[in-house]
Order: structure tokens, then sequence, then C-alpha cells
């Protein structure tokens, strides 16, 4: 297992540095660099990344802001040349705090901290993944099994969770959920609607409905659908 | 029994200037990479220099301490450590607006040159190593 990585630094020897390092480690897979918080953000939230190397101090936006405007949280080692921020960067629960330069052998040291626990939190999520999700929704994590789903609506910036009983808005892409979801019976049949399928009560040509609502199969996912339902 | 000949490869000394332990610790001996980092120095710091000066000559202490803050790893990665915590002087004096900002700047801009220089010599120096 490699962590998908992503280097965020506003320096481009440190870009250098730690792109050498990253492919030095045997247990990293280098995603992408960014130079800037708003194009890490857009990066994060668009690709499913397991690890941030985060510099604190860039122009326009910091290290500890871009944190707070992640849609999910990757594990993350901040690199700065200031140790000042230590103990803020432990606030937001980073797994480790490297000062610039950094030597390699103390850049593996927090590799191997992040593995470890990225390890255990895999394990548990194996046994977790398939039944549920957590949603992050008014400053809150909301516990939904994916039972209890009916569908998901992309609306603009947010996304629509619809269950049977309530319906939740979550910030970020349709593409983004619909690649965390680790649940065989959800399906992407519109640029906008991932749909539950064990909820379907029928399929009309060019339309699903579920639970009165009539969401809209697009030509180009409608062949998956039809290979996914049982049709005698 | 034969014995093969293995070509000796010399370790490259650096200048003197250079904290050459500490160059060794980040690149690990690798002078390809230590010949391109230091190229990157060479591509990036001086037009940085600039804007410092410019941030200098405004009395701008909130742009002081950011270039400074970004280039003072960048001194530390080539081995110039004495210029290096000259600017981390610089950049502290900027933090707490201290006149003291503009004293350190003066003594930082002597030496500058100097410094840049022996990085350039030193790429000339390594290009012909890694040659060789």
């Amino acid at each position: 297992m490699k962590l998908k990585t992503l280097i965020v630094d506003d320096d481009l020897m440190s870009q250098k540095a730690l792109t050498h390092l990253c492919n030095q480690s045997p247990q990293i897979a280098l995603q992408s660099t960014c130079s800037n918080g708003g194009e890490a953000i857009n990066y994060v939230n668009d690709h499913k990344v397991d690890l941030l190397l985060l510099d604190v101090e860039m122009p326009e936006m910091n290290g500890i802001e871009l944190l707070e405007n992640l849609s999910y949280f990757p594990h993350v080692i901040m690199t700065t040349g200031n140790t000042e921020y230590a103990y803020e960067a432990y606030e937001y629960n980073v797994t480790d705090f490297l000062k610039k330069p950094i030597i390699p052998s103390r850049f593996q040291k927090a590799i191997n901290k992040v593995v470890e626990t990225h390890s255990r939190i895999e394990q548990y999520a194996q046994t977790s993944l398939g039944k549920e999700i957590y949603i992050k929704t008014d400053g809150r994590l909301v516990r939904l099994e994916y039972d209890q789903i009916l569908y998901f609506e992309n609306v603009g910036d947010y996304v629509k969770v619809i269950t049977a009983d309530n319906s939740y808005i979550i910030y970020g892409a349709l593409k983004a959920i619909d690649k965390k979801i680790k649940n065989s019976r959800f399906l992407k049949v519109h640029r906008s609607f991932i749909v539950n399928l064990d909820k379907i009560v029928d399929i009309e040509d060019n339309s699903i409905v579920i639970d009165k609502k009539v969401i809209p199969i697009s030509r180009a996912h409608k062949p998956l659908l039809l290979n996914s339902i049982n049709l005698l | 029994m034969l014995f093969q000949s293995q070509p000796i490869v010399e370790k490259f000394v650096f200048h003197k200037q250079l904290n050459a332990e500490k160059i060794e610790q980040f690149f690990g001996g690798d002078m390809q990479f230590c010949h391109s980092m230091f190229e990157v120095f060479l591509h990036t710091v001086p037009a940085d220099l600039e804007l410092l000066e410019d941030a200098v000559e405004a009395r701008d202490f909130i742009a002081i301490k950011a270039i400074s803050h970004k280039i003072k790893t960048n001194f530390k990665f080539v081995g110039l450590d004495a210029i290096s915590d000259l600017i981390v002087k610089v950049e502290s004096a900027a933090k707490n607006q201290s006149q003291d900002t503009f004293g350190y700047y003066k003594e930082l801009k002597l030496r500058i040159e100097g410094a840049i220089a022996i990085i350039r010599a030193e790429i000339v120096r390594i290009t012909r190593y890694l040659n060789n």
C-alpha cells in the first residue's frame, strides 16, 4: 500500500527537495504538487489524497486555513521554517511537524508514523466501510448506514443526501463522493445523481423512480445501470 | 584469484564557507540532486532578494518578514548557514517592526554578493566533478 501524497508549498526549492524525498520513499505515491492553498483545496476535494505535505506559511492562505477548508481529512505532515506553529498544528491533529530544510532520516520517521496510523484506520475501515458513511453537515459528523440512503443529488457546490426520513446538505462534488462510496449498490446514473439500486421502485426509458422522486438517467450511464440490475 | 580494480571516486569537497556536513545530510551524497538544487537556488533566490530590497526601501515590515521567511531555508539548503542566520535576524526584527531590521539588512547586503558567487562557482565545480 502506497500513500497517495500531495505536496503543498510555495517555495520551489522546498517543492523540489520534498519531491526527491517522496520519490525515494517506497511508501509514497506522489500525486501532484500545488503552490498555493486554493489550488490545493481544489485538488484535495476532487481527488482521494492520503497524505498532505503541507507548508504552514504561504501567501494568501496559510496551511492552517487550508485545513479548515477541506471536505475530508487526509493525514497531514506540516513543514515549516518556524517551529512557533507547532502547537497550533497539533491542535489540528497533524501527524508530524518537520522543520525545513528536512533531513531525509527525519522525513522517513514521519512517513513511518503516518503509515502506522493509516494501516490501523484502514483495518477499522475494512470492517465498517461497506456498511456506513459519516457525513459532515452543520458542524457535526452524522453516521448514515448505506441502507438508509436513497440517493445523492448534486446542487451547485453542494450535494444533497436523501434518506427516507431526512435530507442533509454537504459541501463537495458528486464526483468525489462517487469515488469514496465503498458500496457496490450505489451507481451514478446522471452527472447530478448517484442512486441506491436497492431503493429503485421502477425504471422508465430515461428515468428512475425512488420514493416518488423521478431521477433522470443519462444516455452514457444507462448501459451500466441495465447491467447492474437483475433483468428477466 | 583475479582482483578486479574498482575506480576510485573521490569525494567532492565543498567550499570551506559552506556547511558540508549539512549539505551531505540533505542530499545524502547524491551530487546530481545537489547540483540541481544549487541551480534552482541560483534561478530563484536573486529575484527574491530584489523583492526584499524593494520591501526594505519601502520600509514594508510585513513584506520583509514574508520574503525573509521564504528565502532563509534556501540558504540552508546550499550550506550558507551564516547568511541564513543573518536572514533569520532580519525576519525576526521585521516581525517586531524594529529599526534593527535595516541594520541587519545592511550587513546582509554586504555579504550576499560573495555568498552567491560561491554558489555560482560551486555549480561549475560540481558540473566538472559529475562529468569526470
